[in-house]
C-alpha cells in the first residue's frame, strides 16, 4: 500500500508539472449551434439515445425521447463532419459546411442488424469498426440489461450472447452465476472470462464458499455491479480475439463500459420496480399415510397410519424485492458527468434470506486540452445478504439438505417450549424448518472500483492512453447455528471470516495511424500494463457456544487460519493493422507477458495473433451479381494464442513444508503435493472463422462462426511414484479441445409506421474433450463425492460410476427379488461413464413487437442435451430416510419395498437428462409523455422472468449447480435452491 | 504543443515505472524447502516433523498391516482395507490402502531423512547440533528402510525425483539400515549431541545412542549377522528407555485405531494371535500386560480381546524398542549361529521369561526355561515370546517368516492361517510410475 501512495503522490505532483508546463494554442473560433431530429427508417419512429458527434471533437450530444437533439459547439470556421451512431444502426456521417450559427440536420439511420458500423475496443487499445474485425465480437446494449427481472449483469445477458453459456448456479437472491465462453477451457482453474470494466481489470471471485460454507452455492462478485449504470457490454470469446490480453485471456473477455455524461442540461432518470419471487414448482413427495414398522427389511410389509407432512411448505416461500434507481447526467463543453445511486433489496424463496446492494456510482470527463482529457470513475458497492445454509458437499446443515434426509412423518414444528424436533432419523440432519427459523449466517461486501485514465490526441495520427485501474472489496461473512439444535452441530457453531481483496492494473497504450497509400491504411499499437492482486483472508470457527451469543471467539475454537497472497502480471504489445479501401483488413499482434507465479524460466510468455477480414460486398462484382439479394457478406478468419493462470495460485510453484506441532515443539512436515519450480501458464491456441452476411436490404442478418481451441499444457496434479517421496505434483501434463459453432440470426420481418417486429435467434454448439491426463488418465474432481471426473478422451466432469446390469434387449436386469442390480463392463470395471454435465447446444430465441407505445418482448433460452445428477432423489427415494415420491410408491405396493435403496447404490438411475427451454424473459412495456412540465418519459413495464420451463427433469429445476461456480464439478443437483420465478412491475421516468 | 506531448509521455511512463518492480513474492503461509533447510529454525522443525511423521502416521502402518497379516490382531470393521488384509491371499489388491500407507510413508520419511542430512552440514550450526541432527536423521531413515524391509520382497533405500528409483533386496536393504546406523553411531560418538539438540528435536525422550545400537541389533539378527547382533544387543543399557511420545494433537496411532470413539478398527487376538501349539502360563505379566479378555469373536471368527499395554491411552508414549528385545535377540542369534550356543541362549531367553524389573513393567515373571534343550526347541520358545513380548511392534510378518511358520496357501479367507502373504505386494502407485518396480512376490 506504501508504494501505492508514493504512487499517488508522485502522480499528482507530476500531473501537476504536466499542466504547467503546458500551453494551449489559440485559434480563431465561434460559437455554433446544432439541431435537428433522428428518426429510424421505415417506422419514421424517433430515434431516442442516438449519439450526435461533431468528428475529431467532444461536442455533441445524445438524442432525447422526441429524437431531437441539440448542442452548441466552438469551431474553427470551414467545414465539420456530423456523426450520428445508435447502436443497432449504420452510423451516418454528414459533411456540414459552417455557413451559418444554427445548422439543422434531420437524420435518418436505417438499422444494421450486423452492427458492423458498431465501434468496438475489445481486443484493440483503439477504437474500431468492427467490420474490420477478423473475430466475432458480440456486444449488449443497455436496454438489454434492464427490465427483465434480473439483478446481475451476468444473469442479464444469458440468452442474448453466442457462444456464452450463462448458467444459474443456484436460485439465492444473489446466487452465483457461471458465464463459459466456448467452453471450459481449464480443469483446475476457473473457466470464467476476465472481466474489465471501463478498463479496470475486476475481481468475480466466488470465494464466499470459502470464508463460510453455504452448502457449495456462493455469490460472484459480479453482483455489485448494477446493470443499470451499464452503456453496452462487449464480449470476446478466445484467444483468436484475445490475444492482447495475454496471459489471462484464454478464457475470452469480457468488457463493460459504464454510462458516461454528454454535453447537454442534466438528465434525470428515475426508476423503480417491485417485485415478486416465488418457488416455480414443488416437487412430488410422500404423501401416503402409511410408514413401515421396519423401514430396513424388506420382507416385513407391516405398516402404521401416519400424518404426512409437505415439509417445502416450511422452507420456501414468496419472496418480495424493490429496487430503485436515480441518475444524472450531463456536461458542457469542457466537463460531462455521470452519477448515480441505487438500492435493491431482493428476498429469496427460502424463508429469511435477502440480498441487498446499495451502489453509488460517478463517472467525470475533463477535456484538460484540445489534445487531453481526464477520466475519472467512482463506484461504491454495499452487498449485503442474510443467507440460509442449502446443499451439502461438504457442509451438512442446510436447510434442503434436511429436507432430503427427512422423513415427512414427523411434525417439522417446535413444541411449545420452542424445540425443534428431529426430522432425520437415521444421521444427523437439520430440521429444515429449524434451518430457516433459527440459523443466521450473512455476509456484507464494501467494495470500491475506481480509476483514472488520460486519452491524448498527441497529433492528428497519433494517440495516447493511460489508465489506473483500482478494484478493493472486503467481504466478511458469518455463520451461527444457536446452541441445542437438530443440526449434525450440536452443540452450536460459528465462524467469522474475512477477506480484504485489492488489485489494480495500469496501463500505457500508444497509437499511430496513417495512410500509406490513397488505399492502404496503418495502425500501430504499443502497449504496456502492470497488474497487481493480493488478498488476505482470515477465519475463525467455533462449536461448544454458550446461549445467544453468536460471535466465534466465545466457543471452544475448532480451527483458524489466515492466508496471504500476492501475484503481479506484466506485458506489452504491439499491433500492427492495415485496412486496404475499406474492404479489407489484416492484423497481427505480440505480446510478451509475465507474472509472478510462473517458474523462474517460465516468467515470460510469448503469445501472438494474426487476423483477416474481407466486406466481399464491397466489391463491384458483388454487387453487380448478388448484390440484391445479400447486401452485405463479410468474410473473416483468425488466429491466436492467450494463457490462463487461474489453476495456479500465487505460491504453487514452491514446495511446502506444512507447520505443525508436537509435544509443545514446532515442526514442518513436507506436503504429499510437491511444486514445481518450471510450472508454466496453461496455453491455449484458437482458430475462428466465419461470415458475416445481411440479405434483402439488411432485412436479416446472420453471423456465423466456427471455432477450434487447443489447451495445451494443461496443470493436472500428476501422480508421482511414491519413491520420489511425494503424492503428486501440479504440471503441466494436460491438453484439451473445443470446437463448435455459434449462429446469430437477426430479422427485422415487419416494420411500418405503427408495428415493428424483430427476431433474434442464437444458437451455439460447443463439444469439449479433455485429451491428455498424463499419468493416470483419469481422476475424480474434489467437491463431487467422486462421481465427476476428468477421464483422457471425454469431456470434462463427466459422471463416472456404477450403473445398471442390463439384459440383453437393454431393459434393466432384476434379481430373484425383483431389485435391479449393478452391471460390470467387459473389462470387469464396475463404473463407467454415466453422464455428461456439458450442453451438446444452447440458444435463444428473442421477439420483440412494437405497436406504437406498447412493446412486448419475448425471449426463449434453451440448453440441450446436458445431464443433471439428481442426489436429492437418490436420498428422498430410499425408504430409509421416507420423504420421497416414490417411498409412497412402495408403500401403496406400486413397486417392491426398498426399490429405492437398492437403486442408491446404482447411480445411473440418478442421472437424467437435463434438457430445458425456458421462457426467461417476457417483458410488456408502455411509453407515454405525460403532461407534466419537464418530465420527457414514462415507461410501465410489466416484467416475467422465468415463467415457463419446458423439460423432463424430476427435481425442482434442471438449472442448477450445488457445487457452485466449479470448473468441473457441473450439473450436480443437491439440495440447492431452485431458480425462483419472478414478476415485476416498474416504473421508469426521464426529466 | 509538442513539449506538452514530451512531457505527457515522460509523467505516463514514469508512473509507469513505479510499479514494474516487485515480481517475486515471499510465501507467508508456509515454508518452502529451500526456507526450511537453509535456516536454523528451519532443519530444527524439519527433524521435529520426521519424527512426528514416523511415530504418528509411520507407526499407524508399520504396526498395524503386518498385526492383521499375521494374526496379531483381529478387524472388527468393514473399512475395505483391513477386510482386504484380513482376507489376504494373492488376492490382496496392490491398490489396498495399507499397502500404499506403508510403502509411501516410509518413503516420506526417508525423503526428509535425506534432506536434513543434506542440508546440516551447509547451516551454520553449533557441531553437536549438527552431529545430532545428521544422527537422527540417518537413525529415521533406517528405522524407515528396515520397516519396509521386514515387508517387502525388495526395497527403495533413497528416493528420485524422477519416478526412477531403484529396487535392492530386502537383505541390502537392513544392510543398508545398519551401514547407517553405524554411520550415526560414528557421528555421535565422534561429536556427542549438543543439548541444543536434545531440547529441541528428541526432548530427552529419545536416547540416540541406545536407540541406534539396539536397531543395529535388530537388522543385524534380520540380515543373518548374528555375531554383529549379538555383539550390538550386549552393548544396550537395558535399563535406558527410549519413547516416541504424544499429545492431544498428535495421538497414540494404536489407541486412534483400536479405542477412539469406541469405533475399534481391530483388536488384539487371544493367545497374542498364536496357533493353540503356544501355550502361555495364565501367570504370564504379558497377558495382563496388553491384553484384556474379552469373549469375543470378530467377523471372521477370530477370537479377540481388549487391548492395554502402551496401547489404551490417547498420549501414552509408545516405546521406540523394548529392551527385552535384546536379550531375545542374543538367545535367537546364539540359536542360529555357525555353531550354536545353546547356554547362552537359555541365559538370555530366561532374562526375558523371569523378568520382574522391566523398565516399562513388561514383566513375564514366570519360570525358567524347562523345555528341550534342542535348538528348534529354544528357537520355538524364542518365537513364542517374541509374540508375546513384542506384540503391536510391526516385526510378526518378519518373525512369522524367519521362524518359518507355515507358508500361506495364496487362497483368501483362510482364516485358519497363521499368516496369509508373506510379503507385501508392490503399490500400483509405485508401479504406474517407477519403471524399476520389480514384479509382485508370488504370495
Amino acid at each position: 500500500m506504501r508504494k501505492l501512495y508514493d504512487y499517488f503522490k508522485k502522480t499528482g505532483f507530476l500531473l501537476a508539472v504536466c499542466c504547467l508546463l503546458t500551453s494551449s494554442s489559440i485559434w480563431a473560433q465561434s460559437q455554433y449551434t446544432f439541431n435537428g431530429t433522428v428518426t429510424e427508417n421505415g417506422t419514421n419512429a424517433p430515434l431516442s439515445g442516438a449519439s450526435v458527434f461533431i468528428d475529431g471533437t467532444s461536442f455533441g450530444t445524445i438524442s432525447d425521447f422526441d429524437g431531437n437533439y441539440s448542442f452548441t459547439a466552438t469551431l474553427e470556421q470551414g467545414s465539420v463532419t456530423l456523426s450520428i451512431s445508435s447502436l443497432g444502426f449504420t452510423t451516418q456521417e454528414i459533411l456540414i459546411d459552417l455557413s451559418s450559427q444554427t445548422i439543422t440536420t434531420n437524420v435518418v439511420l436505417v438499422e444494421d442488424l450486423l452492427s458492423l458500423d458498431e465501434v468496438v475496443v475489445t481486443g484493440n487499445p483503439v477504437g474500431v469498426n468492427k467490420r474490420t474485425l477478423g473475430n466475432a465480437i458480440s456486444s449488449v446494449k443497455s436496454e438489454d440489461l434492464v427490465n427483465n427481472g434480473a439483478i446481475a449483469v451476468d444473469q442479464a445477458i444469458s440468452g442474448k450472447i453466442t457462444g456464452a453459456l450463462v448458467q444459474q448456479n443456484s436460485g439465492d437472491p444473489a446466487g452465483g452465476i457461471s458465464i463459459r465462453l466456448r467452453g471450459p477451457s481449464t480443469v483446475l482453474g476457473n473457466s470464467d472470462p476476465l472481466y474489465i470494466v471501463d478498463g479496470i481489470i475486476i475481481s468475480n471471485s466466488s470465494n464466499s464458499n470459502d470464508l463460510v460454507d453455504l452448502g457449495g452455492t456462493s455469490q460472484n462478485r459480479l453482483v455489485d455491479l448494477n446493470p443499470n449504470d451499464i452503456e453496452r457490454i462487449e464480449i470476446i470469446k478466445g484467444a483468436a480475439a484475445a490475444a492482447i490480453y495475454g496471459s489471462r485471456a484464454s478464457n475470452g473477455v469480457v468488457q463493460i463500459f459504464t454510462k458516461k455524461g454528454r454535453t447537454g442540461a442534466p438528465k434525470f432518470n428515475f426508476s423503480t420496480n417491485v417485485r415478486v419471487n416465488e418457488l416455480r414448482k414443488e416437487i412430488d413427495y410422500n404423501t401416503v399415510p402409511l410408514a413401515w414398522v421396519d423401514p430396513f427389511d424388506r420382507t416385513n410389509l407391516e405398516t402404521v397410519p401416519v400424518e404426512r407432512f409437505n415439509l417445502q411448505d416450511e422452507f420456501f416461500e414468496s419472496g418480495f424485492g424493490i429496487e430503485n434507481f436515480l441518475s444524472v447526467s450531463g456536461g458542457n463543453e469542457k466537463t460531462s458527468y455521470y452519477i448515480s445511486g441505487s438500492f435493491l433489496d431482493n428476498e429469496g424463496i427460502i424463508k429469511n434470506t435477502d440480498f441487498q446492494r446499495i451502489g453509488f456510482k460517478t463517472n467525470i470527463t475533463q477535456k484538460a486540452w484540445d489534445w487531453l482529457e481526464i477520466n475519472a470513475g467512482l463506484n461504491y458497492t454495499r452487498s449485503v445478504s442474510n443467507d440460509i445454509p442449502n446443499g451439502g458437499i461438504n457442509a451438512a446443515y442446510g436447510a434442503i439438505t434436511g429436507f432430503v434426509f427427512s422423513d415427512n412423518s414427523i411434525n417439522p414444528n417446535p413444541d411449545e417450549s420452542g424445540v425443534y424436533p428431529v426430522t432425520s432419523l437415521l444421521v444427523p440432519r437439520t430440521n429444515p424448518l429449524e434451518a430457516v427459523d433459527r440459523f443466521d449466517f450473512g455476509q456484507k461486501v464494501n467494495r470500491v472500483i475506481t480509476s483514472i485514465g488520460l486519452n491524448a490526441k498527441i497529433t492528428d495520427k497519433l494517440s495516447a492512453n493511460y489508465l489506473l485501474g483500482l478494484d478493493f472489496f472486503n467481504q466478511s461473512a458469518t455463520a451461527f447455528i444457536p446452541i441445542n439444535n437438530t443440526s449434525p452441530n450440536g452443540d452450536g457453531f460459528a465462524r467469522r471470516a474475512d477477506i480484504n481483496n485489492f488489485q489494480y492494473n495500469s496501463d500505457l497504450n500508444l497509437a499511430y495511424q496513417t495512410p500509406i497509400t490513397e488505399d492502404i491504411e496503418s495502425t500501430t499499437t504499443l502497449g504496456g500494463s502492470w497488474q497487481y492482486e493480493e488478498f488476505d483472508r482470515v477465519a475463525i470457527e467455533a462449536d461448544g457456544l454458550a446461549p445467544v451469543v453468536e460471535v466465534a471467539s466465545d466457543g471452544s475454537i475448532l480451527a483458524q487460519g489466515e492466508t496471504r497472497s500476492q501475484i503481479s502480471y506484466w506485458g506489452s504489445f504491439l499491433q500492427q493493422s492495415f485496412s486496404y479501401k475499406d474492404r479489407l483488413y489484416l492484423n497481427g499482434a505480440i505480446r510478451l507477458d509475465g507474472a509472478s507465479t510462473f517458474g523462474e524460466d517460465e516468467r515470460n510468455q510469448l503469445y501472438a495473433k494474426a487476423s483477416l477480414s474481407y466486406i466481399i460486398s464491397e466489391e463491384d462484382f458483388w454487387k453487380n451479381t448478388f448484390g440484391n439479394a445479400f447486401n452485405t457478406f463479410k468474410l473473416r478468419g483468425s488466429w491466436g494464442q492467450a494463457g490462463n493462470l487461474t489453476a495456479l495460485s500465487a505460491f504453487q510453484r514452491f514446495t511446502t513444508l506444512n507447520p505443525s506441532s508436537i509435544n509443545g515443539t514446532p515442526s514442518l512436515i513436507p506436503g504429499t503435493q510437491q511444486g514445481d519450480l518450471d510450472i508454466a501458464p496453461e496455453r491455449q491456441e484458437e482458430i475462428e472463422f466465419g461470415f458475416d452476411a445481411g440479405l434483402l436490404n439488411n432485412r436479416i442478418g446472420i453471423e456465423f462462426t466456427y471455432y477450434k481451441q487447443d489447451v495445451t499444457d494443461l496443470l493436472l496434479p500428476r501422480e508421482l511414484a511414491p519413491s520420489t517421496g511425494f503424492g503428486s505434483r501440479i504440471e503441466n501434463v494436460g491438453d484439451l479441445e473445443n470446437e463448435g459453432i455459434e449462429i446469430l440470426l437477426r430479422g427485422a420481418p415487419i416494420k411500418t409506421n405503427d408495428f415493428s417486429w424483430d427476431v433474434t435467434a442464437t444458437f451455439s454448439q460447443n463439444e469439449n474433450v479433455v485429451t491428455r491426463v498424463a499419468g493416470g488418465g483419469q481422476f475424480a474432481l474434489a467437491g463431487s463425492f467422486a462421481t465427476s471426473f476428468v477421464i483422457e478422451g471425454e469431456p470434462l466432469g463427466v459422471f463416472f460410476r456404477q450403473f445398471y446390469a442390463r439384459d440383453p434387449d437393454g431393459s434393466i436386469s432384476l434379481d430373484a427379488d425383483g431389485f435391479p442390480f449393478r452391471g460390470t463392463t467387459d473389462d470387469g470395471e464396475s463404473s463407467k461413464v454415466i453422464g455428461d454435465p456439458n450442453p451438446d447446444w444452447f440458444g435463444s430465441l428473442i421477439n420483440e413487437f412494437a405497436y406504437k407505445n406498447f412493446k412486448l418482448r419475448i425471449q426463449l433460452d434453451a440448453v440441450q442435451g446436458f445431464d443433471v445428477f439428481n442426489w436429492n432423489r437418490r436420498l428422498l427415494d430410499n425408504v430409509i430416510f421416507g420423504g420421497g415420491f416414490n417411498v409412497g410408491q412402495e408403500l401403496l405396493g406400486n413397486r417392491p419395498k426398498g426399490f429405492g435403496g437398492a437403486q442408491a447404490g446404482i447411480f445411473e438411475e440418478f442421472v437424467e437428462d437435463g434438457s430445458f427451454v425456458k421462457l426467461r424473459e417476457l417483458a410488456f412495456s408502455y411509453d407515454f409523455k405525460p403532461p407534466i412540465k419537464g418530465i420527457e418519459n414514462v415507461q410501465l413495464s410489466l416484467v416475467g422472468r422465468n415463467l415457463i420451463s419446458w423439460d423432463d427433469y424430476s427435481g425442482w429445476d434442471p438449472e442448477i449447480n450445488t457445487a457452485g461456480q466449479s470448473n468441473g464439478v457441473r450439473g450436480f443437483d443437491f439440495a440447492g435452491v431452485p431458480i425462483p420465478r419472478t414478476y415485476q412491475l416498474g416504473v421508469n421516468v426521464s426529466f | 504543443m509538442k513539449n506538452s506531448i514530451i512531457y505527457f509521455i515522460i509523467c505516463v511512463s514514469l508512473t509507469l515505472g513505479l510499479f514494474s518492480c516487485e515480481t517475486d513474492f515471499d510465501n507467508p503461509n508456509a515454508a518452502t524447502e529451500d526456507q526450511v533447510f537453509s535456516s536454523r529454525e528451519g532443519i530444527f522443525a524439519a527433524a521435529v516433523g520426521l519424527q512426528q511423521l514416523y511415530s504418528t502416521t509411520g507407526i499407524r502402518w508399520i504396526v498395524e498391516t503386518p498385526a492383521i497379516t499375521t494374526r496379531e490382531g483381529g478387524i472388527t470393521t468393514t473399512f475395505q482395507n483391513m477386510i482386504e488384509l484380513e482376507d489376504g491371499g494373492t488376492a490382496l489388491p496392490n491398490f489396498n490402502s495399507n499397502v500404499q500407507g506403508l510403502w509411501s510413508t516410509m518413503l516420506r520419511v526417508i525423503k526428509i531423512a535425506e534432506d536434513i542430512e543434506a542440508n546440516a552440514a551447509t547451516i551454520d550450526l553449533d557441531p553437536g547440533t549438527q552431529s545430532g541432527l545428521v544422527a537422527h536423521a540417518k537413525l529415521f531413515k533406517a528405522l524407515a528402510i528396515g520397516s519396509l524391509a521386514q515387508n517387502y520382497e525388495q526395497v527403495i533405500v533413497e528416493t528420485s525425483n524422477e519416478n526412477d528409483a531403484s529396487f535392492v533386496t530386502r537383505v541390502q536393504g537392513f544392510e543398508n539400515a545398519i551401514t547407517l546406523l553405524t554411520e550415526a553411531a560414528a557421528q555421535i560418538s565422534g561429536t556427542a549431541p549438543s543439548s541444543e539438540f536434545i531440547n529441541g528435536v528428541t526432548l530427552g525422550n529419545i536416547d540416540l545412542s541406545n536407540t541406534i545400537t539396539a536397531y543395529t541389533a535388530r537388522y543385524n539378527l534380520f540380515a543373518g549377522n548374528y555375531d554383529a547382533a549379538i555383539a550390538a544387543a550386549n552393548s544396550v543399557d537395558l535399563t535406558s528407555t527410549s519413547i516416541f511420545a504424544y499429545d492431544t494433537q498428535n495421538q497414540n496411532p494404536i489407541w486412534a485405531r483400536i479405542i477412539q470413539n469406541d469405533a475399534p478398527n481391530f483388536k488384539p487376538r487371544d493367545n497374542f494371535g498364536l496357533p493353540v501349539e503356544f501355550v502361555f502360563d495364565s501367570a504370564d505379566g504379558r497377558l495382563a500386560f496388553y491384553l484384556v479378555p474379552l469373549d469375543e469373536t470378530n467377523q471372521n471368527g477370530l477370537p479377540i480381546e481388549d487391548v492395554a499395554g502402551f496401547f489404551n491411552e490417547i498420549t501414552e508414549p509408545i516405546p521406540v524398542y523394548l529392551p527385552d528385545e535384546m536379550n531375545l535377540i542374543i538367545a535367537e542369534a546364539n540359536l542360529r549361529a555357525g555353531s550354536p550356543d545353546l547356554a547362552a541362549a537359555t541365559a538370555a531367553l530366561n532374562e526375558v521369561l523371569t523378568d520382574t524389573d522391566d523398565p516399562f513393567e513388561v514383566n513375564a515373571n514366570v519360570a525358567a526355561y524347562s523345555g528341550d534343550n534342542t535348538v528348534d526347541a529354544l528357537l520355538n520358545e524364542v518365537y513364542r515370546n517374541r509374540r508375546a513380548e513384542l506384540l503391536f511392534t510391526g516385526m510378526s510378518l518378519e518373525d512369522s517368516r524367519r521362524f518359518g511358520r507355515p507358508q500361506p496357501s495364496g487362497a483368501a479367507m483362510n482364516f485358519a492361517e497363521e499368516r496369509n502373504r508373506n510379503f507385501y505386494p508392490y503399490p500400483d502407485l509405485e508401479r504406474n510410475s517407477n519403471p524399476n518396480t520389480p514384479d509382485d512376490p508370488s504370495i
